[in-house]
């Protein structure tokens, strides 16, 4: 198993489902129209993607606003099927939550670092172990133990970085987390992310900051209209091949 | 990691729920009487409608009434807040691969666990008619319990599935809930149903475990065709229920 990813040949497109988000109402009542708008509408979020990430690599993924990125992470995620192609994915996954989405505002942070770990995949068992790692690099004193809706965004996202890290993965998946929290935050996610790397964990990035993405990457693919338009490896990396 | 799949599922459910418990009713005292009230204060409504105002002939009313309200709010709590279930969590449902369905077995079982707390409501009712507590009723329980339990995860899957879809779904489902009370026979007596209008007791999947409820809280015994029919309705609405989920899981990423 060299390779943590492989997509080959991968389709997918989403249906349109505004004349059925219309309602039910509107559905039933133009429903053979509803239907044959179904069958032809479709939207080609990626029309033949083929790469592979290797073990323990960093790699990047770039494009325009609705390019495809974040399918890609999806369907790396598993959240969602290929409408064609094959997709192979090894290890552990850690999605990194855009601000500590899936907290609950009314639950303390320790008891969302709790919860989320378990969704991440965990047991309670394996997330009390972390507990004290997580609460560290969390870095949040006493305000763990109020509810969330008391935290500033800066601080969601710490906690919420924090689980996703601790839950000992072997394929960090990260959307864009760059751009927020402070400098100092930002600073201490890179160099943990730089400690993953070291480990040998692999890391895939969807971003379109290209001077931060070029600074981490070992390999960047850039898509364009859902398809690999090229292929780039950051020039301070091509001295070390 | 080396640790078995239901172990995982297990934490995962007593996670869940504890969630359900801690923010449905941010005070937990509170959330119990809310959980009762409702269904006493709708039981004191139908009390002086029906019993002062229509006249109806039944005995021990608020005893009758209360004996299927509280089995009833369960089920349209769980139904009623299972539509909102998946799309509260679209955040989760988009980057994670948790089980799902799990969010609505929270649920439905935080729900059961409201009904089971309102258990000692009933008995105090019982006693201050006079009546004594059936010992059938506790060895009977279990078996409602455990059909309602099917029947109402089976509706709460479906809702929840479909409405992720269709969003209006939410106000139909309330329509039905309300013409599906008066179809059952909760404020008034099966007996009471003319024969040619009988046969909706067979097509109404509720009708038959609230009718069991009552014959086991009032009179300690159930009658085995009602308990036949609800049984069966709820191994079909909970089959139903998981394909709906499984087609359409899928695409909850998709539309969220």
């Amino acid at each position: 198993m060299e390779n943590a990813v492989v997509f080959e040949h991968v389709r997918k497109y989403y249906p349109l489902y505004h004349h059925i988000t219309g309602g039910f109402k509107l559905f039933l009542f133009n429903m053979p129209k509803a239907i044959a708008q179904m069958k032809d509408s479709k939207y080609w979020a990626l029309k033949d993607v083929s790469f592979e990430v290797k073990r323990g690599e960093v790699f990047g993924i770039m494009g325009s606003n609705g390019a495809g990125k974040s399918t890609i992470l999806s369907l790396i995620a598993g959240v969602m099927r290929p409408s064609g192609g094959k997709i192979q994915v090894h290890g552990r996954i850690a999605p990194l939550l855009e601000l500590g989405a899936g907290f609950h505002p009314d639950l303390t942070g320790r008891e969302n670092a709790m919860l989320n770990g378990i969704l991440l995949g965990l047991t309670k068992k394996e997330i009390s172990s972390q507990m004290n790692n997580i609460l560290d690099f969390a870095d949040l004193g006493q305000f763990i133990d109020q509810p969330v809706r008391t935290y500033s965004t800066g601080m969601l996202a710490r906690l919420g970085f924090s689980v996703a890290i601790n839950t000992d993965p072997e394929l960090l998946l990260v959307d864009e987390i760059l751009a927020v929290g402070d400098e100092n935050f930002q600073n201490k996610c890179f160099a943990k992310m730089m400690e993953f790397r070291e480990r040998g964990v692999t890391i895939v990035i969807v971003s379109h900051n290209r001077a931060v993405m070029e600074q981490l990457c070992d390999r960047i693919i850039e898509i364009k209209d859902g398809v690999v338009e090229s292929t780039v490896v950051p020039t301070h990396k091509q001295s070390h091949a | 990691m080396s640790s078995p799949k239901s172990h995982y599922y297990r934490d995962l459910l007593s996670a869940l729920l504890k969630k359900e418990v801690k923010t449905r009713y941010k005070n937990s005292f509170l959330g119990y009487l809310w959980s009762i009230l409702l269904p006493l204060s709708q039981a004191l409504v139908y009390y002086v409608a029906f019993k002062f105002i229509i006249r109806i002939q039944i005995e021990n009313y608020v005893l009758f009434l209360v004996a299927g309200l509280f089995p009833w709010q369960w089920f349209i709590n769980s139904t009623q807040s299972s539509a909102s279930a998946f799309l509260v969590n679209a955040n989760l449902i988009k980057k994670t691969i948790f089980p799902r369905e799990f969010i609505v077995y929270a649920s439905v079982l935080n729900d059961m666990v409201h009904f089971l707390f309102s258990l000692p409501v009933i008995l105090i009712f019982l006693l201050f008619y006079g009546q004594n507590l059936h010992l059938t009723t506790l060895l009977y329980l279990p078996i409602l319990l455990l059909i309602q339990l099917l029947l109402t995860i089976g509706v709460a899957l479906i809702v929840s599935s479909v409405n992720v879809f269709f969003r209006d779904l939410e106000r139909i489902v309330m329509i039905v809930l309300n013409i599906m009370f008066y179809l059952t026979p909760i404020v008034f007596a099966e007996s009471m149903i003319p024969e040619r209008l009988r046969f909706l007791l067979y097509v109404n999947p509720m009708a038959g475990l609230v009718i069991s409820y009552r014959d086991l809280f009032l009179h300690g015994v159930v009658d085995w065709r009602y308990i036949a029919v609800t049984g069966l309705y709820a191994l079909i609405l909970f089959a139903l229920g998981r394909l709906v989920f499984k087609k359409l899981q899928w695409r909850f990423a998709e539309v969220l």
